[in-house]
């Protein structure tokens, strides 16, 4: 057994300084299993979330755990799903019982990444932060630190890597990005612990996947060192979305059909997502030859550290607002086309939300939210009881008619019962097409087509069928206060 | 006679103990002699192997002496039918029965037996002329061991409801029943008049047809006269309950009629229904504002009750048209094959499909769907689902088709096209296809040597390209390899004939 080092004072006697985010950069490294283990700490978080039916309210609380490590600077490093919502969160330190308090200072939810800053400067005096290594390779073996079942007691298993792809972080939902797959023990509690070969971390244990025995999934460095990197201007941006759709390009009538060169391979472009920074760039069927002169095979992936990984890592790896150089065949010719990285606002919708409180506003009992992933999962985890017109325009209207500008979708999602209202009852779930003639494609368009109407009648158009909902004006006006007030709602909007 | 039958009835067993319990509203009688046993012996196509039929099996149900000469039981009994098989008084033997006619939207089918042997000692069972919708009544069946059952049931309600296949507004009857077992044309019966007919059953509940509809669709087949047959509604409406759209729409409170939303190119009122009518009255009823009407026999019921209250060619209405009144003379319409997008009664015929360098191409079907099993709601793909849900009925003049890749047989030429099943066509050579029948006749002109499939984005790859010159031989590998013929219907030309 080796005695602690005073680490804090060895630390900051080699440490630097990163700009703007106020990192400590500690050389001094973990250099016994003793050191890494207190560096992995058990987090204890009290959360609270939005209610998506009655949006007015927040939800219940929930208490859960979850693991960390302490980074430069004594910061902690933790998954985003440990402290999402969080409303307390207390840090232990591996055989200390005294809790620290801590607050989230960065978060990613589309990387399942969180950075807490512990309030009690004291905290990581005695612990030698870790260091974030390379990218390991296939089947060399790794350690995962962490306290599953949210015991009090570190636990570490062993592993071997044994796929490294990119794959879906079910925290958001809708994100993938580059994961490693381990057959050492991940299980609830060990998510946001490190994943070390030797003293360096090489990743953070994030999921599982039930469907598969045996295996757990943590997020690799190169995403780990892209979150830090996007935090040092002190805000974490995400990801900028190319939103190019591809398929393979072995087929040998496609490839003539395309006119391309025998020896030359790519992607085939199927089609690219409005509003992302590749609309309007690249087109379909285009054939992505290069990306940044890194040279893609026929079925999209590339040489990734001797690792066939798909071509987007390369811009995963960039930063909003940073360019990307795409060689590109088209019509017979090949060209350079530089796209610049930009975020993809309409992705939030897609994604489960965390950290806010949903948008609505209700007026004459009639409640107006917009459609989100979280508002259908009223209709259970699968939305398998949601009506088919929202999911439709949830998840193919956009894509199958790019030539519609609207992003959101209003709707009424409940009807509050009042005599104004009554006949209205089962016009809950209604897309919202048109009030007073004005279309409606944002929540805010709601009070404002309101307020500007002047005659005897609200006439709202539900529907593709142009369902009628009628109120007269100024009853409806009148009623609004004391529906509110009955249903103990404090304010008629949230936006 | 009689004798006889109690012998029968001895040797049967038949459940005297459950007629002495139901001696209370519900009577017992003689309904065996008016009812026969089926058995039909059916091959179901199988819509993910279109050049197939399933293994034949087959099912066991009831049919009613609904006339001279004449049997009634539901159209699931006789769908795919290649036997149907009729057994009276529950011994052999069996005797081919003919159909003359089904109606899937109606769940109804008349069936013919053509030796008199049969029709001996069989009397019809008299169909009632006035709906049951309320009380108990008699469940009458045969089972497959020869004996003939009775219990009882009770109504829950009769409301109007679209037919189990298509989208026909009917009235059926909800009921419920401590019986188990049922959904195979059981008869219901009060005082030996029949009431109504089992069309399904689930947990303690069924479904069934109402004998007003039974003897509008027996006299309909059987009187010789020339009638307009049942209709659809071919318009959509609402309410005009809530004040505030009565006062908009300039009615005064409480005054009849609804509100005409949406008008189809098909089915009663189209083309002579206006958006923004008020729809006052049909048929001889006024229509309230929450769209009912008061009805002798059914009380207060949907509207739309009266639209295949008789099978006359018009039904009488008034509407409310920019304020004036107008007295209309609605043609009754019925939704031809070609109103659905989606075939809700894929049933009777083989299925019509193409196979394409390896794809297998069909219009989308109902019968496709629920072949992805009893859950087919969450199980079958979603985007299909959701078509089936949102846009099965056609809504513009243009025929318009559903055209999907069904299966993906791997062969050379579709080399990186493995994951098209189940996306929607949208182009061949850059013309829009939507039907079998245009997407024969876009592959006439390909496109520089190419022949080039788009289909809908999210499903699969956007564009699938072949080499035209190419197709007659991976046709025929195809053909050879799957043992699939390479068309369920019209032989495609530059191609050759079947490969068996």
């Amino acid at each position: 057994m080796v005695a602690p080092w005073p680490l804090w004072r060895k630390g900051a006697a080699a440490g630097g300084l990163i700009l703007g985010v106020g990192i400590l950069v500690w050389a001094a490294l973990p250099d016994s299993e003793e050191k890494i283990e207190q560096a992995v700490v058990s987090i204890l978080v009290t959360s609270q979330g939005g209610d998506w039916y009655s949006p007015w309210k927040q939800g219940g609380t929930v208490r859960a755990s979850g693991s960390g490590f302490v980074i430069s600077g004594g910061l902690v490093m933790t998954n985003a799903h440990v402290v999402s919502d969080a409303k307390q969160i207390i840090v232990h330190r591996n055989g200390n019982s005294n809790p620290y308090f801590a607050k989230v200072a960065f978060i990613g939810h589309d990387t399942d990444l969180a950075i807490l800053k512990v309030e009690d400067e004291s905290f990581a005096r005695e612990i030698t932060p870790l260091d974030i290594g390379g990218l390991p390779t296939l089947l060399t073996r790794v350690r995962t630190y962490g306290y599953p079942a949210g015991g009090e007691k570190i636990s570490r298993t062993e592993g071997v890597i044994s796929r490294i792809e990119f794959n879906a972080y079910v925290h958001s939902g809708s994100d993938a990005h580059l994961s490693i797959q381990t057959d050492s023990a991940i299980n609830p509690g060990n998510s946001g612990g490190p994943v070390l070969q030797g003293t360096k971390v090489v990743g953070v244990a994030f999921q599982a996947n039930s469907r598969l025995n045996d295996v757990g999934f943590f997020i690799p460095t190169p995403v780990i060192k892209r979150f830090l990197k996007d935090i040092q201007d002190g805000r974490y941006d995400g990801y900028g979305e190319m939103g190019i759709v591809t398929s393979s390009n072995i087929n040998p009538a496609y490839r003539e059909f395309l006119g391309l060169p025998k020896d030359e391979t790519g992607v085939v472009v199927d089609r690219v997502m409005p509003g992302t920074s590749g609309y309007g760039v690249v087109h379909p069927d285009d054939v992505i030859l290069a990306i940044d002169g890194v040279k893609v095979e026929n079925d999209g992936t590339f040489n990734y550290h001797g690792h066939s990984v798909g071509f987007e890592q390369v811009a995963e790896e960039k930063q909003i607002g940073e360019m990307l150089s795409l060689a590109v065949w088209r019509n017979k010719a090949m060209l350079d086309v530089p796209l610049k990285l930009a975020t993809y606002p309409d992705g939030d919708r897609m994604a489960n939300q965390f950290d806010v409180l949903p948008r609505y506003y209700i007026y004459a009992g009639l409640v107006f939210m917009e459609l989100d992933k979280e508002f259908l999962k009223n209709f259970g985890n699968f939305w398998e009881n949601a009506g088919k017109s929202l999911l439709y325009d949830h998840f193919f209207k956009r894509m199958e008619h790019p030539e519609d500008k609207q992003q959101k979708t209003v709707l009424i999602t409940r009807v509050l019962p009042h005599e104004v209202n009554s006949p209205y009852m089962n016009r809950a779930n209604a897309i919202v097409d048109t009030i007073n003639g004005k279309t409606i494609e944002q929540l805010e368009d709601v009070p404002e087509a309101l307020k500007l109407n002047k005659k005897e009648f609200h006439v709202l158009k539900l529907g593709a069928n142009g369902d009628m909902l009628v109120l007269a004006r100024t009853v409806a006006d009148k009623a609004n206060g004391a529906i509110l007030e009955s249903y103990g709602i404090r304010s008629d909007r949230r936006f | 006679m009689k004798v006889h039958l109690r012998k029968w009835m001895g040797k049967t067993g038949l459940l005297l103990v459950l007629a002495v319990f139901a001696a209370g509203s519900a009577a017992w009688g003689e309904e065996f002699r008016g009812m026969v046993s089926l058995k039909t012996t059916y091959r179901q196509v199988d819509t993910q192997n279109p050049w197939n039929k399933r293994n034949e099996d087959t099912i066991l149900g009831n049919a009613v002496v609904a006339g001279k000469g004449i049997l009634l039981t539901t159209s699931d009994m006789v769908k795919n039918a290649a036997l149907i098989q009729v057994r009276k008084f529950g011994r052999y033997p069996d005797y081919k029965a003919r159909l003359l006619k089904v109606d899937y939207e109606l769940d109804m089918a008349l069936l013919a037996v053509d030796s008199p042997e049969f029709w001996k000692d069989l009397q019809p069972l008299p169909l009632a002329a006035k709906p049951i919708t309320a009380g108990r009544f008699v469940i009458n069946r045969w089972r497959s061991n020869g004996r003939f059952e009775q219990g009882t049931g009770e109504v829950v309600d009769v409301r109007i409801s679209s037919s189990r296949y298509g989208s026909m507004e009917i009235p059926a009857l909800r009921a419920s029943t401590n019986m188990t077992g049922l959904g195979w044309a059981e008869v219901l019966t009060v005082n030996g008049e029949v009431v109504g007919m089992v069309s399904s059953h689930n947990r303690q509940e069924i479904q069934g047809n109402l004998s007003p509809l039974m003897r509008l669709f027996v006299e309909g087949a059987t009187s010789g006269k020339k009638t307009a047959g049942f209709a659809h509604r071919g318009f959509a409406w609402q309410q005009t309950n809530h004040p505030a759209i009565t006062s908009y729409l300039g009615l005064k409170p409480g005054s009849p009629g609804v509100l005409v939303r949406k008008v189809y190119p098909n089915g009663t009122g189209a083309g002579e229904l206006k958006v923004g009518d008020i729809l006052v009255v049909l048929g001889r009823y006024y229509i309230n504002p929450e769209g009912q009407i008061s009805h002798p026999d059914y009380g207060l019921v949907q509207f739309t009750l009266a639209i295949n209250e008789s099978l006359d060619k018009t039904i009488p209405a008034v509407v409310v048209r920019d304020g004036q009144i107008k007295k209309l003379e609605l043609t009754r319409k019925r939704f031809k094959e070609d109103d659905y997008r989606i075939n809700p009664y894929q049933f009777d015929s083989d299925l019509d499909y193409e196979v394409f360098g390896g794809l297998v191409l069909q219009e989308l079907n109902l019968e496709y769907l629920r072949s992805f099993g009893d859950n087919w709601q969450t199980q079958a793909p979603p985007r299909l689902v959701m078509e089936f849900g949102l846009n099965s009925l056609r809504e513009t003049p243009a025929v318009e088709k559903v055209l999907i890749v069904s299966k993906v047989l791997p062969d050379e030429s579709i080399l990186g096209y493995e994951n098209s099943e189940n996306a929607m066509v949208t182009k061949m050579n850059g013309i829009p296809v939507h039907s079998l029948q245009g997407f024969r006749e876009a592959i006439k002109t390909p496109v520089d040597g190419y022949q080039i499939l788009e289909t809908m984005p999210g499903q699969g790859r956007a564009k699938l390209v072949f080499k035209a010159d190419q197709m007659e031989a991976s046709n025929r590998r195809v053909g050879e390899l799957y043992d699939v013929p390479f068309s369920g219907n019209q032989k495609m030309e530059n191609t050759p004939q079947e490969t068996k």
